[in-house]
């Protein structure tokens, strides 16, 4: 199992509606690429201040390091992409298979 | 009797409304996501740094806060991560249970062991949604 953590802030001239609009796009992907096996994401609440401005957090779950390389091309993946562009400022991503405890 | 019963009623339907406004998925069981992200210092040797997951992978047994718990180390080909090597997901119920755990004795017993090592960190709090 792969898990693959996506963070980004969005542009200051960025409207809210346009960011919901990247979020309901991202989240429309869960169902468009099959490879996704769980989804599921959230506005950072931390009060730690280590988030250095990150205000998305999404974690996707694949099968596979093969199925994380197969969403990555997908057609439906790279269309989210379009949406995002204009309004992304910065994005961080670290993939891990996980071990519990 | 009928004003205690009314009273009760309403102070019910109360704490019931009060919990669901600390909730943005209204009354469903909550996911308090806590991920944390480390980078280590070029002198840390590997030994250091198993030291430092074996005392983070102890803390759910010492805090009965901790709901779920899982980690691992990047893989990601995109060369987005910044150098941050290692990734914890610690699960809540809660903002009040995160908020016994950051001061717990034993994650701060924790925090003396990564401390020397750690070069930097990265935290994000979400409550999970679909």
């Amino acid at each position: 199992m792969i898990r693959h953590v996506v963070l980004f802030t969005f542009r200051e001239t960025s409207p809210a509606e346009e960011v919901s609009a990247v979020v309901s796009a991202f989240r429309g992907l869960n169902g468009q690429v099959p490879e996704i096996q769980a989804f599921e994401w959230g506005l950072n609440i931390s009060p730690e201040h280590f988030h250095q401005g990150f205000t998305h957090c999404f974690v996707l779950t694949f099968r596979s390091l093969e199925d994380l390389a197969a969403y990555q091309v997908h057609p439906a993946h790279l269309a989210f992409q379009e949406v995002l562009r204009p309004h992304m400022d910065r994005v961080f991503v670290v993939d891990y298979a996980p071990t519990a405890g | 009797m009928m004003k205690t019963t009314v009273f009760l009623l309403s102070l019910t339907i109360l704490m019931a409304v009060s919990s669901l406004a600390q909730t943005p998925q209204g009354g469903k069981p909550m996911t308090l996501r806590h991920v944390v992200l480390f980078s280590f210092k070029a002198t840390s040797i590997p030994e250091d740094i198993k030291r430092v997951e074996d005392a983070f992978r102890g803390l759910p047994a010492q805090i009965r806060e901790i709901k779920g718990f899982e980690w691992g180390t990047n893989n990601s080909p995109e060369g987005l991560a910044q150098g941050f090597t290692h990734c914890f997901l610690v699960t809540f119920s809660s903002e009040e249970d995160r908020q016994i755990y950051l001061p717990h004795p034993a994650h701060q017993a924790f925090v003396e062991v990564l401390k020397p090592h750690l070069d930097k960190v990265l935290v994000i709090d979400y409550w999970a949604q679909k």
